[in-house]
């Protein structure tokens, strides 16, 4: 019989609302490799299964790399899987990610992103995603404990979508979301169940095994010429990813809308804007800087300034439409705060990425790239606060070609 | 304004005290006593029992967006006596004028002073409670309940019959009741000094 999990408050750490999530998607195939700070949420699920009798094929596995290979098999076979990992162990499984987005696999993992080793560091950072970021995964960043679970959810809506198809990270911060604790509201079963798309009956139409239908996965494609043939498809197979990875901006978006009527919280969806209808300076941040970002704007609001913050919450898809219509409608200067450094580019990934979107446009809006929170630095609402009127400071004085900042250095750079 | 209040706690512990559930169960507790925004994030460094640790929470009748860590606090709970002794500096550091201290030791709240501050000082020997209502577990005195009873009474935020529920539902059986013998035992027992 199909359980049906009560609505409910829970005070929990982020982790264990990963792993709730995961048992409202009613998830099948679970493959599990421990690492911090991710550990909890497979050993939480663990525990569902082990103690609590919840259905679920688990399966423990001596690596990170066969984590992900036992999903793309589990997969293969038409079930919705899960599974979580952490820095070092998402590098470890960059083989498999490579193998599951253009094998056009529905996977949803978890990552509690932390620092890249050496030094050592289990804490909050984003170099590890980054690294992934052209692996043909979706990219989705939480910002909070309700968003942990709200954007798991989503995450399996938009997957197994025929239009989308492809696999996708949901990004947790280490500790400063994985291990801290808050309420997060759980609904009714029946809600998710109402939101989720059934399963197909046969497995993912494209994965199917008929007798009927001989098909044959990951074959040979040599480089062909100007003349198309069945055994030179490399290219065009490639281009079918980005057609997807397009076509998920429209999924990511109806996902959002259909998650705002069932469940009556607004998400955002590739981006969240906060008070930026006549801002004049936004901060940009994803994960949960985006959320202390919301009390920097309150404070600044009180103080009369035209401020607002823009949650990236797709970093793949990259929302290039959604920052031009911000810059169109007025937005004049974007702060771009991040953990991650895109090393010789003056900044992190997405202040990179954002130059890159307003490159045609004519003025271009302002962006200003800082870096901090690396390794889980500390981050406080005046420090996002400075950034907003650093922001400001740039459009009134028509600064241009802003270098880098970093919030809490304490070496020397010059 | 005043129901906006955030009020900012910070905990130093070590390792194998109870540190973190401590702060989780003052959050599950204020929840349920009406504080929408409740949060304890752990800072937790080599994640060996022993080692120090800090935690920190917030309360607050509104949902809380701060997520960043806590330099001065309303509150501060030092649950372990060695800390206090040997860094009472960096325990105290911040805390605000007129804030609280409350801290595990055998000393009163007469003998400790904080500089330039006006601080409530509160005091109780949680560690004698534990021993002996024999609360401990592989080897090491779990104090964090008895500081419950101390933090319930020195601080006033919540209430003592809402923690008991709250934990009548986590710890069963005997262990359980000795915890709550603890709570109780602290709550009378804490020596206060007003700010």
């Amino acid at each position: 019989m199909k359980e049906h999990l009560k609505e409910s408050v829970k005070i929990i750490s982020g982790n264990s609302v990963a792993a709730w999530a995961a048992r409202y998607a009613r998830v099948q195939v679970i493959s599990a490799y421990p690492i911090t700070p991710q550990t909890t949420i497979v050993e939480k699920l663990s525990d569902f299964v082990d103690s609590e009798g919840w259905d679920c094929q688990y399966m423990r596995v001596e690596s990170e790399h066969s984590v992900m290979a036992f999903l793309i098999g589990a997969s293969f076979a038409g079930t919705r899987t899960f599974s979580a990992t952490s820095g070092q162990g998402l590098f470890y499984m960059n083989e498999m990610l490579h193998w599951a987005a253009p094998s056009r696999l529905p996977i949803v993992l978890t990552v509690a992103n932390r620092g890249v080793a050496p030094g050592w560091n289990i804490w909050a950072d984003h170099q590890d995603v980054i690294a992934s970021r052209d692996t043909g995964w979706l990219i989705l960043f939480a910002s909070s404990h309700q968003d942990i679970f709200d954007t798991i959810i989503q995450a399996y809506r938009i997957a197994e979508d025929p239009r989308v198809y492809l696999p996708i990270m949901v990004c947790l911060e280490g500790f400063q979301l994985s291990h801290t604790i808050e309420p997060v509201y759980f609904p009714d079963q029946s809600l998710v169940d109402e939101f989720l798309l059934d399963l197909p009956k046969n497995g993912w139409p494209h994965t199917f095994l008929d007798p009927n239908r001989p098909i044959t996965f990951g074959s040979l494609q040599i480089p062909g010429g100007k003349v198309a043939t069945p055994s030179s498809m490399y290219f065009e197979f490639r281009a079918s990813i980005e057609k997807a990875m397009l076509n998920a901006r429209t999924v990511i978006k109806e996902a959002a809308q259909d998650f705002k009527k069932i469940f009556g919280r607004d998400t955002g969806d590739l981006i969240q804007k906060y008070k930026c209808d006549d801002a004049e300076a936004v901060i940009v941040c994803a994960g949960n800087m985006a959320r202390q970002a919301i009390a920097a704007v309150d404070k600044l609001r009180s103080e009369g300034l035209n401020v607002g913050a823009v949650k990236l919450r797709s970093y793949k898809p990259f929302p290039i439409q959604e920052f031009q219509e911000l810059a169109n409608n007025g937005v004049k200067g974007f702060g771009v705060l991040e953990r991650n450094m895109a090393f010789s580019l003056n900044g992190g990934a997405a202040s990179v990425d954002l130059k890159s979107a307003f490159y045609d446009m004519e003025p271009s809006p302002y962006v200003v790239p800082f870096i901090g929170g690396v390794g889980g630095r500390d981050i406080t609402m005046d420090d996002q606060c400075n950034i907003l009127k650093r922001v400001l400071n740039v459009i009134k004085n028509k600064e241009r070609n802003v270098k880098v900042e970093y919030i809490n250095f304490h070496g020397r750079f010059e | 304004m005043a129901n906006e209040r955030i009020y900012e706690i910070r905990w130093h512990g070590r390792g194998g005290q109870g540190t973190v559930t401590a702060a989780n169960i003052v959050s599950e507790t204020a929840f349920n006593d009406g504080y929408l925004g409740v949060q304890s994030i752990p800072l937790i460094g080599a994640e060996r029992r022993g080692s120090a640790l800090t935690v920190f929470s917030r309360l607050s009748k509104k949902p809380i967006n701060l997520i960043s860590q806590i330099y001065e606090p309303d509150i501060v709970v030092c649950i372990d006596p060695s800390l206090f002794k040997k860094n009472k500096e960096m325990v105290v550091s911040g805390i605000k004028d007129k804030g609280t201290l409350i801290v595990n030791t055998v000393s009163q709240p007469d003998e400790i002073t904080i500089e330039n501050k006006s601080i409530k000082i509160c005091t109780v020997d949680a560690s004698g409670i534990s021993v002996k209502l024999g609360l401990h577990i592989g080897g090491s005195v779990v104090v964090n309940s008895p500081m419950l009873g101390a933090f319930i009474r020195g601080t006033g935020l919540i209430k003592l019959d809402t923690l008991i529920k709250v934990l009548e539902k986590k710890w069963k059986g005997e262990w359980g009741q000795k915890n709550i013998e603890a709570i109780k035992k602290a709550y009378d027992e804490l020596k206060i000094k007003e700010a």
